[in-house]
């Protein structure tokens, strides 16, 4: 039986108002907030459920708890810019990008995601080149851990399924839309101390552990909810 | 990771039932307020109104009788951030945005300049942050959703989905609570199945992400399956949407709501007019 | 008198304390449990029954007033790890869901043994043996993705993820609530014989009054965070106090007893089990 239109209606808004709930719990609490590597010690997961509302629901969830997690932020006492054209619109598109990439990439094949990646990190290795002109070590640094990570997601995309790469380009896509609309909007709306400097800075140190960590999350948890993942076929008894 | 219980003593979103007058203010009315006030405070630039804000939190704080302790319970863990961002204005505060509207004069010497810009960033956020803990600790999450559901009803009027986005904001602040007990409860069944949940070194970036993981996934596999439940149970109770629904408290406006309304709004255009006048 | 597995003193617990949230939890509970005994954890919602059990498993230090002594244990004592302690007791909570989050069935079960370090053969033999224990068929269940296991199935993975432990006392917080009578039955049986064959220990925090009469070697009540009366399921069921003033009902068994007798039917002993009661209520009508 085909489900009536109304019913899908009832069904995402319950999903998007209980992940909005896991939202404000994970961006007002301490539990939203994983240990990393980085100088500011600590990354959130709070835009994770975003993310997954994305990739589950399609984009207006998406865009729904994404919302939420722009207004958590605002309430947050621990974000300390109050300015809703950096703390909230940007926020907006986490799900809404996470939903295209998932759908965009779900059905494609290992050949167009080596190509897309390929892509990527040409897009990234200009950057790294212009960062130079400026900062000659940092462009270096920048240019060695792509091409370094490249490697290694390449490697790892031969092992992998479609799906699983698909959940966490997904989440990394969404993670990066958080760091980098954000940070851009700040130093847009000239936030005192957000130089681009700073914002580069930020962007590095916090954007890539959160990159990482949203995606490691994503695949465990939709892998968990929707069986995705299942070339390891059993259990390592 | 927070122990199981500091989860209740979440710094923000506590309601603490004092019933003082402005526990009693219709829910519209605080969330209406707060805004006016949040703006004002957003946009306001000098030093003497973000004392002057500063005060008023503080006499609303005293009016709804929240011990000071609570108010700025919220505070403690953030000041580290907010002394390294003080620090960063005291650094690299730029001198000409001082001249304009409404700050003291240049007469002081650079240091002091910028070491009251400093202090003034430093002021709004710590009232920023105690407005916010004002409004959830005087007003129940209940009364909050209500409040956003009927500020949003015009909203269907110009064709947005107002009735479905504060249905979804109502479900969020209802389920939030609940999905900290949740969280709770999944943290005891893990510790007491020998899941250790403390923190390893903050290098161990994959142990740690797993650990997060055995708490969300826990977490999302139940916020899954509420959706299946709640969803059956609002098509078997025949839920059609929010046209033609009614209330059973129909709340109504007193006229000390309107007066708190009027007197945030008298504040935010006292703010906004100080600027422009140069004055404060 | 065998081993005093738990000794709970006059235990007093507030939540929230030192905040304009804080209620009495525990106002003074008591607690024994002795090797080998089946325990029964009886009171209405909010009576305090999870915050007691959370103590017994090392989820909270003594603070306010009282002592728990488990294993001989003084848990006020800070020498004592909690550590070691929550690998000993084992809990299995209502939500079977809250306690998984492996993949595959198998790893959920296997995760708590990799812990102690266990591995290889051994630790095979070892989840075969609790998936053997709850009824779950090693090979076939091992490598389900653990999420698609139906209700009942996630609760049987989750008793055997505990059980993996090899606890010296387990507890079960309404661990059996919802599930049909036949799965009921087989964790009944199953504790049973790891009490009296392995000499385990076990405390159900339980709802349903005819599961604590047939199962329980010994009952505690709990009203309002205070123990009300403590003995075996007889004492505490043919009590001349009522236990409806706690909120509680009797077994239905009991309750029907004891209207027979006040119409006049000399029903005798004190029947727990609807089988015993069907006997003395035959032997009264017989008379």
């Amino acid at each position: 039986m085909q489900p009536e239109a109304q019913d899908v209606r009832i069904r995402s808004i319950i999903t998007a108002g209980l992940l909005s709930a896991i939202t404000l719990l994970l961006a007002l609490t301490p539990v939203g907030f994983i240990v990393v590597p980085t100088p500011a010690g600590s990354a959130t997961i709070a835009h994770i459920p975003a993310i997954i509302a994305g990739i589950l629901e399609g984009p207006l969830v998406g865009l729904i708890v994404s919302l939420s997690f722009g207004i958590a932020s605002f309430l947050s006492p621990l974000v300390p810019v109050k300015d809703p054209f950096v703390i909230i619109l940007p926020r907006l598109l986490i799900g809404v990008v996470a939903a295209w990439v998932y759908q965009g990439l779900r059905r494609s094949s290992p050949t167009t995601l080596t190509v897309l990646l390929a892509l990527v990190t040409a897009f990234i290795l200009y950057a790294a080149y212009e960062i130079a002109q400026a900062y000659l070590w940092l462009g270096i640094a920048v240019a060695v851990v792509t091409i370094i990570g490249a490697v290694l997601v390449a490697v790892w995309l031969r092992r992998q399924e479609v799906a699983v790469v698909s959940l966490a380009a997904a989440g990394i896509a969404g993670s990066l839309t958080n760091t980098v609309l954000v940070l851009t909007a700040a130093v847009l709306r000239q936030i005192p101390g957000i130089t681009t400097e700073v914002a580069f800075g930020i962007g590095l140190s916090q954007g890539i552990p959160e990159a990482v960590v949203s995606a490691i999350v994503v695949v465990i948890v939709v892998g968990a909810i929707r069986q995705i993942g299942t070339r390891q076929r059993g259990s390592r008894i | 990771m927070a122990s199981a219980q500091g989860l209740r003593y979440a710094s923000i979103g506590h309601y603490i039932p004092t019933d003082s007058t402005i526990h009693r203010l219709d829910p519209r009315a605080k969330l209406l307020s707060a805004g006016l006030i949040v703006i004002a405070m957003v946009l306001a630039t000098g030093q003497l109104i973000h004392l002057a804000l500063l005060a008023a939190v503080l006499l609303m704080a005293a009016l709804a009788r929240i011990p000071w302790r609570f108010l700025f319970a919220p505070l403690r863990p953030l000041l580290p951030v907010f002394a390294v961002l003080a620090l960063f204005q005291f650094l690299f505060a730029g001198a000409p945005n001082v001249a304009g509207n409404g700050t003291i004069s240049l007469t002081l010497p650079p240091i002091v300049l910028r070491l009251v810009i400093a202090l003034t960033s430093l002021v709004r956020l710590v009232n920023l942050v105690l407005l916010v803990t004002l409004l959830t600790s005087t007003t129940s999450s209940s009364g909050l959703s209500s409040a956003i559901e009927l500020l949003l009803r015009p909203l269907n009027a110009i064709g947005l989905p107002g009735h479905e986005l504060a249905l979804v904001g109502s479900i969020a602040l209802r389920f939030m609570p609940i999905f900290g007990e949740t969280l709770e409860s999944i943290m005891l069944a893990q510790r007491a199945r020998g899941v250790s949940l403390e923190p390893r070194s903050r290098w161990k970036l994959l142990d740690n992400v797993r650990t997060m993981g055995n708490l969300v996934v826990p977490l999302f596999v139940d916020l899954f399956r509420r959706v299946d439940e709640l969803s059956l149970a609002m098509q078997a109770r025949c839920y059609q949407g929010g046209r033609g629904r009614t209330r059973l408290n129909q709340p109504t406006y007193r006229p000390k709501d309107y007066l708190v309304v009027t007197l945030a709004a008298l504040l935010l255009f006292a703010v906004l007019a100080a600027q422009r006048g140069g004055i404060a | 008198m065998s081993e005093t597995i738990v000794a709970i003193r006059n235990l007093v617990h507030t939540h929230l304390a030192r905040t304009p949230m804080a209620t009495p939890a525990l106002r003074g509970a008591n607690l024994t449990l002795h090797r080998g005994q089946i325990g029964a954890l009886i009171g209405a919602g909010g009576a305090g029954k999870t915050t007691l059990v959370s103590f017994i498993n090392g989820l909270q230090r003594p603070i306010d007033y009282g002592s728990v002594l488990v294993f001989g244990r003084d848990l006020a004592d800070p020498s004592v790890s909690l550590e070691v302690l929550r690998r000993e007791v084992g809990l299995v909570f209502q939500h079977p869901h809250h306690q998984l989050f492996e993949r595959f069935v198998g790893d959920d079960i296997a995760y708590g043994p990799r812990q102690l370090g266990l591995e290889g053969e051994a630790l095979r033999e070892r989840v075969r043996q609790a998936m053997q224990l709850v009824g779950l068929d090693f090979d076939a269940f091992k490598d389900r993705a653990t999420f698609t296991l139906s209700g009942g199935e996630m609760r049987r993975a989750a008793l055997a993820g505990v059980l993996a432990m090899r606890p010296e006392l387990l507890i079960l917080d309404e661990a059996t609530t919802g599930l049909d009578p036949e799965g009921r039955h087989r964790i009944h049986a199953l504790l049973r014989r790891l009490c009296d064959e392995q000499g385990l220990t076990v405390l159900i925090v339980s709802n349903d009054m005819s599961e604590v009469a047939e199962l329980a070697d010994q009952v505690t009540v709990l009203a309002q965070g205070r123990t009300v009366a403590q003995g075996t399921p007889r004492e505490v069921f043919y009590a001349n106090e009522p236990l409806e003033q706690y909120g509680l009902l009797r077994p239905p068994v009991v309750h029907a007893v004891e209207r027979l007798r006040a119409a006049g039917v000399a029903v005798p002993g004190e029947p727990l089990t609807a089988g015993e009661a069907e006997e003395a209520i035959w032997q009264a009508l017989k008379a």
